[in-house]
């Protein structure tokens, strides 16, 4: 026993004291022979703990004479033994160089086990991804050109290295595998670990071509998914995952398997809703150069759109900046590939709903500006796909859905927009007509509380309600729409109401105007004027501030106002006309 | 129509999808929908140009006939052929990538020319394990999108055969909640099967004995252990997660007849709450509905019918929740008789609410009307009795109410009318002979006296007390 523990504190010794050549030889002497045998277990350990992340650099030697051991370890040990050792150490590893000394002799190991392989791999994969997921996903709050500057982070510089170690530790097995008949099951091994490295943490990487053309991430993303492409030659089968996977998302059900047996394809820990999301990215957001032959022209645009758009919905759930603009990189092109005129009939699938819901959420809520604005303008795209009944229906649903004077009166001016498209045809289409025209009026003038609705937050969509009314009283000049038939409507339940609301608006926001510009005067009373706009109460706000504020409220009630007026009038002359 | 280009086999006979038989195949089988076909193909455009083959991956290509998955002229080409066959098909662009092509390698509007081997196909196989646990065989494609989920309630017409013997166990139509099938007597393997439905699809599947009724076996449909059976299944209903805006009237129709459904098992089941859930939405689906000149008399007449019984259910649910409802019964019911003013369940329903809310004289006109309606109708009559009853009872109530009133006036007047009595000079004196506190009066004493229970249950019973005088009304 004394004698086992000898060699792994000889060796250790040696090392710290920097005696490596005397190290390296100890393997070779005849009486340590057996016991370094019996004991490269033990080694393993110690061996990769002297390695720090700085040691390639400040003791290159060390590093080197490190490297050399594992080697004459992978010669030595019962190669089913040292596997296992390093696999823990891998999982284990307490930094990157660690993690990546490891990798060399793992790799040699698993050659030499050539036979046995399937399992082995298997777990050397696993304790990779186990590795990767311990380095934390850095997220700042940056926009446009300044997210250059997250390249600098330390974790992503990590997250860049580990990745960057991974592509030269598998690619023998893939050659491997070309060069003898296919083992499907090997194959299916190393392809679901490499879409699982599309998942965590290359999701929250943005990898667009526009902001950082020649970034390091990209460039292994590029290789992964190029490496998918080998050895997967159809690339758009995982969309059949996409379905189940989204499927036991909904349900929240798995359907418990007692087989071991399964496909690689189905370890959800590696095909998943992310990192499939991952790996469509790639494939179809023109991001990226996929290979010509990984994508077969023989799929339906419906089936791939469809199908795609699950996982554009699951990334727009995240937050953060990467998986958002992912998401909405990947539905951009998609729509690119959906046809024109699409059927309202599609809008059976929830698919589509869905990504209203989403966008909207997005375009309201997201932190990032530029991303805000691209889910509004997806929006757009996405609902103008549709021929006029489907496009009606998504905009009923917008205004259902969105609970943002702003993103109403969007759904107002898509809606003038369609109807304005649909006057330049012979015919105007059946839903911009009688009831189904009054329907979405009731929609667009609402006002929640009657004359007491609060008028500074439904601004926005009172504004464009007025605006979309005059112009189809101005318009529909042979009343094609049915619109003169619910004029009464409009003026009894909208503006009468409206204008009720005006005065006392107007002189509530004058009253408080005058109660500030008094205290102003008599600035050492200090009288406490507080003001709710839009249910938030400002308080705390310096004075130029709060007038600035109830300027602004008032003037968008002159605003509304005077188009109010001028839609009283329009209607008028219309209803002289008659 | 020349040789060369082949013969049209489009449906619509557009010469969408032309196809000229290179070699011909074995037998007369042909793949059905949702099988998955395995084939080689090459494919070029017009112009020669090959922008695709499977070869070139060396790999034959697979795919599910008929779910949309692949270009229309595949779905309708492929189904025709047979196995060993290669053809030629050439797909007019509305039938592969239309208008805007698949850039880049497929321009705009393109006609495109597939030569295909078929290789050979499998039955489309649904169990989760994929060991041909449930085989699917589609007779009748479904229609529109979506599947039901996982416990949405579906209505199908089924047939079981045992495999074996041929012999039919089960024929019905029945409805239940996807995933609780057990209940009803449906295997495993048909609620799997059904989450990958359409509706109106009609399929024959193939279920072994893990996914069927196993080793037990089942003795009321008299399935012995161990039994392939073979079923025909078509999905009629199924309860989608649609919301209401996206749904047209039909739709709509159908969805508000599922809730009812289910709202009528949770009452049966007890599960009240769950049940006035369910027929509120019913209620909601189909509320508005009536107002839309834009929808045909025959829709509105049908949600008439399916919005009065929702609010005749509603009604009955809350006189029988615990404690009942009677506010929100009479509600209900009310707007039930708005759909059909005579109707004998919602006069009832309301009679009871109302007597629940003592409106005995309201509930008696509702309770009338149905015996008008129903002469033989026992249970009203016995509510008219119950109600009269109860108006009884109430007029004694306000009966005893006004006799304490006047005995109360009495008393206050008396008491009055003493003090002004004090007030004036006696001249008689205290006691003055036969005019004094004698036989035949009444004392103040005996006048103040407290009515008794009895009394004041009768109030219009004069009693002579133990003295034989009257007794104090």
């Amino acid at each position: 026993m004394d004698h086992h523990n000898d060699i792994v504190d000889l060796i250790s010794s040696l090392l710290d004291s920097g005696k490596y050549k005397e190290a390296l030889s100890i393997p070779y002497e005849e009486k340590f022979e057996q016991s370094f045998k019996d004991n490269c277990w033990d080694l393993i350990s110690i061996i990769t703990s002297k390695i720090q992340d700085d040691t390639i650099i400040i003791k290159p030697s060390l590093h080197g004479a490190c490297e050399e051991l594992l080697k004459i370890i992978v010669e030595k040990a019962t190669p089913e033994e040292a596997l296992l050792e390093f696999i823990e150490q891998l999982e284990v590893a307490k930094n990157d160089s660690q993690f990546s000394i490891i990798l060399i002799p793992l790799q040699l190991l698993l050659k030499k086990l050539h036979l046995k392989r399937g399992r082995s791999l298997e777990w050397c994969l696993n304790s990779i991804t186990t590795y990767l997921e311990t380095i934390p996903i850095p997220n700042y709050k940056l926009e446009g050109v300044e997210r250059l500057l997250i390249d600098c982070d330390n974790n992503m510089r990590r997250i860049v290295k580990v990745y960057s170690m991974i592509p030269p530790f598998y690619k023998p097995f893939i050659e491997e595998l070309n060069k003898e008949d296919n083992i499907v099951k090997t194959k299916e091994i190393i392809c679901s670990f490499l879409i699982s490295l599309l998942g965590k943490p290359m999701i929250y990487i943005d990898l667009d071509p526009d902001s950082n053309a020649q970034s390091e991430a990209r460039q292994l993303c590029a290789t992964i998914i190029e490496d998918i492409c080998v050895l997967e030659k159809n690339v758009i089968k995982f969309l059949t995952y996409v379905e189940v996977c989204s499927r036991e998302r909904e349900t929240s059900k798995l359907r418990k398997d007692s087989e071991e047996d399964i496909s690689p394809y189905d370890h959800r820990e590696k095909i998943n809703m992310t990192s499939l999301s991952g790996l469509f990215y790639t494939i179809f957001s023109d991001h990226f150069q996929i290979m010509d032959t990984a994508i077969p022209q023989v799929y339906s645009n419906e089936y791939i759109v469809h199908t795609t758009l699950l996982t554009v919905n699951y990334l727009l759930n995240y937050t953060e900046y990467g998986p958002l603009t992912k998401a909405l990189s990947l539905c951009k092109s998609l729509l690119n590939r959906f046809p024109t005129n699409a059927s309202y009939v599609f809008l059976s699938l929830p698919v589509h709903i869905d990504l209203v819901k989403g966008l909207v959420k997005v375009a309201i809520y997201s932190d990032y500006e530029g991303i805000r604005k691209t889910a509004v303008n997806l929006i757009g795209i996405h609902i103008n796909k549709f021929e006029y009944k489907g496009r009606c229906m998504l905009i009923k649903c917008l205004l259902e859905i969105a609970n943002h004077s702003g993103m109403i009166g969007y759904a107002i001016t898509l809606y003038k927009n369609s109807i304005n498209e649909s006057f330049k045809n012979p015919v105007l289409d059946e839903c911009f007509t009688g009831a189904q025209l009054m329907d979405m009026i009731k929609k667009i003038c609402y006002l929640p509380h009657g004359a007491e609705s609060d008028l500074v937050e439904l601004a926005d969509q009172i504004i464009t309600a007025l605006n979309f009314l005059r112009y189809l009283v101005l318009k529909d000049t042979t009343n094609q729409t049915g619109i003169r038939e619910n004029l009464t409507y409009i003026e009894t339940e909208y503006l009468e109401k409206l204008r009720t609301g005006l005065n006392m608006s107007k002189a509530h926001y004058e009253v408080k105007l005058k109660d500030i510009e008094e205290s102003k005067s008599k600035s050492d009373e200090h009288i406490n004027v507080s003001i709710n706009i839009g249910g938030n109460v400002l308080d705390k706000i310096p004075m130029e501030n709060k007038k600035e504020i109830i300027h602004s409220a008032l003037n968008a009630f002159h605003l509304i106002e005077g188009l109010s007026a001028r839609l009283s009038e329009c209607i008028n002359l219309t209803k002289i006309k008659c | 129509m020349t040789v060369e280009e082949g013969i049209d086999i489009s449906e619509a006979g557009d010469r969408g999808v032309l196809k000229k038989i290179i070699k011909e195949g074995e037998g007369t089988d042909t793949p059905n929908r949702g099988c998955q076909v395995t084939v080689h193909y090459t494919g070029k455009l017009l112009d020669g140009t090959k922008f695709d083959s499977s070869k070139d991956r060396n790999e034959p290509f697979e795919f599910k006939l008929g779910k949309g998955t692949v270009i229309k002229a595949w779905d309708i080409g492929v189904a025709t052929m047979k196995k060993g066959e290669v053809c030629v098909l050439t797909c007019a662009p509305e039938y592969a990538y239309g208008q805007h092509g698949s850039p880049p390698k497929i321009p705009p509007n393109a006609t495109l020319q597939f030569e295909i081997e078929m290789i050979d196909w499998k039955v489309e196989d649904l169990s989760p394990d994929k060991k041909k646990g449930i085989l699917r065989h589609i007779l009748e494609k479904g229609a529109g999108y979506g599947n039901p989920a996982d416990g949405a309630l579906v209505t199908v017409e089924l047939e079981g055969r045992l495999k074996a013997d041929g012999k039919v166990f089960d024929t019905r139509t029945v409805t239940f909640t996807l995933g609780e099938g057990s209940e009803n007597n449906i295997c495993e393997g048909i609620e799997i099967a059904l989450e990958s439905f359409s509706k109106d699809e009609k399929s024959r599947l193939t279920i072994a004995p893990k996914y069927g009724f196993k080793s037990e076996g089942n003795n009321e449909l008299g399935v012995p252990p161990d039994a392939t059976l073979e079923y025909i299944v078509k999905l009629v209903s199924f309860e989608t997660t649609k919301e209401t805006w996206s749904m047209d009237a039909n739709e709509k129709l159908e969805q508000a007849k599922i809730y009812k459904e289910r709202g009528t098992n949770h009452f049966k089941n007890n599960k009240f709450h769950l049940s006035i859930k369910m027929y509120k939405k019913v209620d909601s689906l189909l509320e508005y509905m009536l107002d839309d000149s834009s929808e045909t008399e025959e829709i509105k007449t049908q949600a008439k019918e399916l919005l009065l019984s929702a609010h005749l259910n509603l009604s009955l649910v809350y006189l029988k929740v615990n404690p009942p409802h009677y506010f929100e019964a009479r509600e209900h019911a009310t707007k039930a008789l708005k759909y059909d003013p005579n109707n004998v369940k919602g006069l009832f329903r309301r009679g009871q609410a109302l007597l629940g809310l003592g409106e005995a004289e309201q509930a008696i006109q509702d309770f009338r009307k149905v015996v008008d309606a129903e002469p033989q109708n026992k249970a009203a009559a016995n509510q008219i009795i119950v109600c009269q009853a109860t108006i009884q009872k109430q007029k004694r109530k306000e009966k005893q109410l006004y006799a304490n009133m006047f005995d109360k006036f009495a008393k206050h007047d008396s008491e009055i009318e003493k003090i002004r009595a004090k007030a004036q000079v006696d001249v008689i004196g205290e006691k003055v002979g036969e005019w004094g506190v004698g036989e035949g009066e009444w004392t103040d004493q005996q006048r103040d006296r407290k009515p008794t229970e009895f009394e004041k249950e009768n109030p219009n019973i004069l009693m002579l007390d133990k003295d034989g005088q009257f007794k104090n009304m």
